[in-house]
């Protein structure tokens, strides 16, 4: 079995080394890879079914979040990763809201790529420290501000071992060592992050995040 | 105060009946003779035509429905020619009187033509020609001049030493006369007062009626002292008794309106009452004149026990103080009308003064007393109500002073942290493209194991660092040291090196922020790099507690020989910069380097 990815990555240099990342692993194939959305789009049209996107946010005709956005909100859901230079928290906890379930960073070691992207294929969402930290930090202000734009929205709230679990990573722990201090398997622990990806995306407002990503407030 | 109260009031009944103390050598005349006369001289005295009389001589008594003129004779001797000033004393004589001695006028209260000179309760006394007494017996004829039904009469007559009567008189004309002219003063001046202040506050009509009042008030105790009317008696009559319903009237809008409810038709129909009734007084004959007044006075009084019952009702309401001191006085007032009144209907007739006059002076003394009172009950109540507002105002400024400072703050550390995010989208787009750009290209063509590639593999991590340290909040250095590990780890694991991580407390900086936390990751990656580089270690811990951070390997230690002293220097530097301090020990199982600093203040 091979699963069909598809890449959005303006830069033909990285396109041409996700494309290559991806093809060298005998699980995973490329089935489309674009430079723009509405060539994304237009290549979704004809009916491409992909298992995971690579996302890039910057897009020379718009903004990848709307792509993931519109992928993940489809009737049949496509995971979708984004594409970061640097990891960071404004691109990462934009493209989450938006519906991602994972982040690859462009440099990363063409092996690591396939990994991460296998590892969200088995449910395992990548997640860094720094992004644990903002989760958890995000959810903890939902609780305490109520969301005026969202009031009839009922907010999603973490679990008590969601909380745990993201505290953990936040303070650099592995996933294989969360599950063993927690005394729960690994995979649990990846259902777990999955889940908070899963809430924070709940009820989220495309428009309001593209906006509150330009402002630099996230 | 309540002995002070009792003998004031004894002192005041005291005054009201001393008739004054006499010497034997003044001669009190209670006996006379009569004769009904319209003459203006002293007639012929006839003990036929003359009939006896005991003074006081009370016209309504003892000669009901006479008016006109009367004749008064009696004798009084004496011992021997006086030497001293002698004079006559009248403690009431109603309404003009003229007085002969031995058949010579020697004075009178006024004229005898019509409207009669009004000397309700004046004194008078007459001072007698030294020559015009004589040892042995002396006459005396005294010319008194009234109207029906109008307490005409005459009180028994005094006559003796000037210098005895004088005090005597003067005490009576003071109480009677100054007095009342006094309290009509008086009166006159706090209504005026009362109508300016009501000019200033139209909303408080109490003022108002309280001013009317005192003007009504000032015009009845006028029959106390005027002596000349400038009109006819019918008109002054209806003038004075009019002043009476309209005092009451006054004083009964002014309850209403003091308590804060009563009813407006009683109002009314009292005005109509009065308006109907005084003029009446002009059409009736003058012999029933006072006949009238007092029926029509019986109305005034409905409406005066009206107010007491309305008072008594309203002292739950008001102020319950305020309300008993003012029925008390009302009280005392009515308790001064029923003793003028007993005065003129007790047979015979008591030498009492007259003080109903005292009455409108003592109910609006006490109703200013009240309004006052009230006006600074509410005045105080107004002060504190306005020093607990200014003194919630102050907390209230403090308070928005202070969130002000957070908001202030909270806004800085808003544009602060929207600086950041935006030197980091820039570094993103533009220098983190270029390097991963760069890094395939170098990926591609040279291979990974080339200096450059390498070179530009640094540079990103550096870029990591830096994005990290900032990208986290300021006291999140626990989650820049987590970001290192994830970075750190698959080059110690390329080496060979196993990591440990331990976290036992959430590390604390004295002044957390994104250089102090790049400062404390800078350290912990030289330590990490030194490890790699000399160490020759397979293991490494890393330890974080609230003020410490400790990397432990399992390395051969410090060589003898080695004397870079693994950037001691620049770890140590690099500490002070954020009040920390670094401390190498070496054992033969390794190195240990701890980063420690201390509380935070």
């Amino acid at each position: 079995v091979t699963y069909p990815v598809f890449i959005v990555e303006d830069d033909d240099n990285t396109r041409a080394r996700l494309q290559r990342a991806v093809e060298n692993h005998a699980e995973l194939t490329v089935c489309y890879a674009e430079a723009c959305l509405s060539g994304a789009r237009r290549a979704l049209d004809s009916g491409i079914t992909p298992k995971v996107a690579l996302i890039d946010i910057g897009l020379p005709d718009g903004s990848g979040l709307e792509l993931i956005h519109e992928l993940t909100h489809r009737s049949k859901p496509v995971d979708c990763m984004v594409i970061s230079v640097l990891g960071d928290k404004q691109h990462v906890m934009a493209a989450l809201s938006a519906g991602a379930t994972g982040y690859i960073l462009k440099d990363s070691h063409i092996d690591q790529i396939a990994d991460d992207i296998l590892m969200l294929i088995q449910g395992g969402s990548p997640i860094s420290p720094m992004i644990a930290r903002h989760l958890l930090k995000h959810f903890k202000l939902s609780d305490l501000v109520p969301d005026d734009a969202n009031e009839n929205q009922s907010r999603a709230e973490l679990t008590d071992r969601e909380t745990e679990v993201l505290i953990l990573i936040s303070n650099g722990y592995k996933r294989k060592e969360i599950a063993v201090s927690l005394v729960i398997t690994i995979n649990t622990v990846g259902t777990h992050v999955n889940n908070i990806y899963r809430k924070l995306s709940v009820g989220s407002n495309i428009e309001a995040i593209q906006e509150a990503f330009r402002q630099g407030l996230l | 105060v309540r002995p002070i109260l009792y003998g004031l009031v004894f002192q005041l009944i005291f005054l009201l009946y001393w008739p004054g103390q006499a010497s034997a050598a003044v001669q009190l005349i209670e006996q006379a003779w009569v004769l009904e006369s319209s003459s203006t001289s002293p007639p012929v005295f006839t003990p036929s035509r003359w009939k006896k009389t005991a003074l006081p001589d009370h016209w309504d008594m003892s000669r009901k429905d006479f008016g006109g003129q009367v004749w008064y004779y009696a004798t009084f001797s004496l011992d021997q020619t006086v030497k001293t000033p002698w004079a006559i004393y009248l403690p009431r004589a109603v309404h003009t009187v003229e007085v002969y001695i031995n058949g010579s006028v020697i004075g009178n209260s006024g004229h005898f033509t019509q409207p009669l000179s009004r000397n309700w309760v004046r004194p008078h006394l007459f001072n007698i020609s030294p020559g015009l007494l004589k040892a042995g017996e002396n006459t005396l004829a005294i010319r008194l001049a009234g109207y029906v039904h109008a307490n005409s009469g005459l009180y028994a007559v005094s006559i003796g030493a000037e210098n005895e009567l004088k005090p005597i008189y003067q005490t009576r004309y003071h109480l009677q006369i100054t007095a009342s002219q006094m309290s009509a003063l008086l009166m006159f001046c706090i209504g005026l007062l009362a109508i300016v202040l009501w000019n200033y506050r139209r909303t408080d009509p109490v003022y108002f009626w309280l001013g009317l009042s005192s003007f009504m008030g000032a015009i009845l105790t006028s029959n106390w002292w005027v002596q000349e009317i400038p009109v006819d008696r019918v008109y002054w009559e209806t003038f004075w008794y009019g002043s009476i319903g309209w005092y009451v009237y006054c004083i009964v809008n002014f309850v209403h309106r003091f308590i804060g409810f009563g009813s407006r038709r009683i109002e009314n129909s009292f005005m109509v009452y009065l308006l109907i009734s005084t003029p009446t007084l002009l059409l009736v004959d003058e012999s029933l004149l006072v006949r009238v007044s007092n029926v029509i006075l019986a109305g005034y009084m409905v409406h005066a026990a009206y107010i007491l019952t309305l008072m008594y009702m309203a002292r739950t309401r008001e102020n319950a103080r305020d309300v008993y001191v003012l029925l008390a006085c009302l009280w005392v007032a009515l308790l001064l009308a029923a003793h003028d009144w007993l005065g003129e209907a007790i047979e015979p007739p008591p030498i009492n003064l007259f003080v109903f006059y005292l009455s409108p002076l003592m109910v609006l003394v006490v109703i200013l007393w009240v309004l006052l009172s009230r006006h600074f009950r509410t005045l105080n109540a107004f002060e504190n109500l306005t020093a607990e507002l200014q003194s919630r105002v102050d907390e209230k400024s403090v308070q928005l002073e202070q969130s002000h400072q957070q908001i202030l703050q909270l806004e800085r550390i808003k544009a602060i942290d929207h600086e950041r995010q935006r030197i980091m989208l820039d570094l993103h787009d533009g220098m983190g493209g270029y390097l991963v750009s760069a890094l395939s290209i170098t990926e591609l063509e040279l291979g990974n194991d080339n200096t450059l590639h390498q070179t530009l593999t640094l540079a990103m991590q550096d870029l990591r660092f830096m994005i990290d340290s900032m990208d986290a909040d300021d006291a999140d250095l626990i989650t820049v040291l987590a970001m290192f590990r994830q970075r750190m780890e698959p080059i110690l694991k390329s080496q060979g090196i196993g990591l440990t991580w331990q976290v036992e407390q959430e590390p604390r900086l004295i002044n957390a922020g994104p250089s102090q936390s790049l400062q404390v990751m800078r350290i912990v990656q030289e330590a990490v790099t030194n490890i790699i580089k000399h160490a020759a270690a397979t293991e490494v811990v890393i330890t974080m507690k609230q003020q410490a951070i400790v990397i432990r390997d399992n390395g051969s230690g410090l060589q003898a020989n080695d004397h870079s002293g693994h950037g001691l220097d620049n770890m140590q530097r690099r500490a002070s910069s954020i009040d920390a301090n670094v401390k190498l020990q070496s054992t033969a199982e390794g190195i240990t380097l701890s980063l420690s600093w201390g509380d935070i203040h």
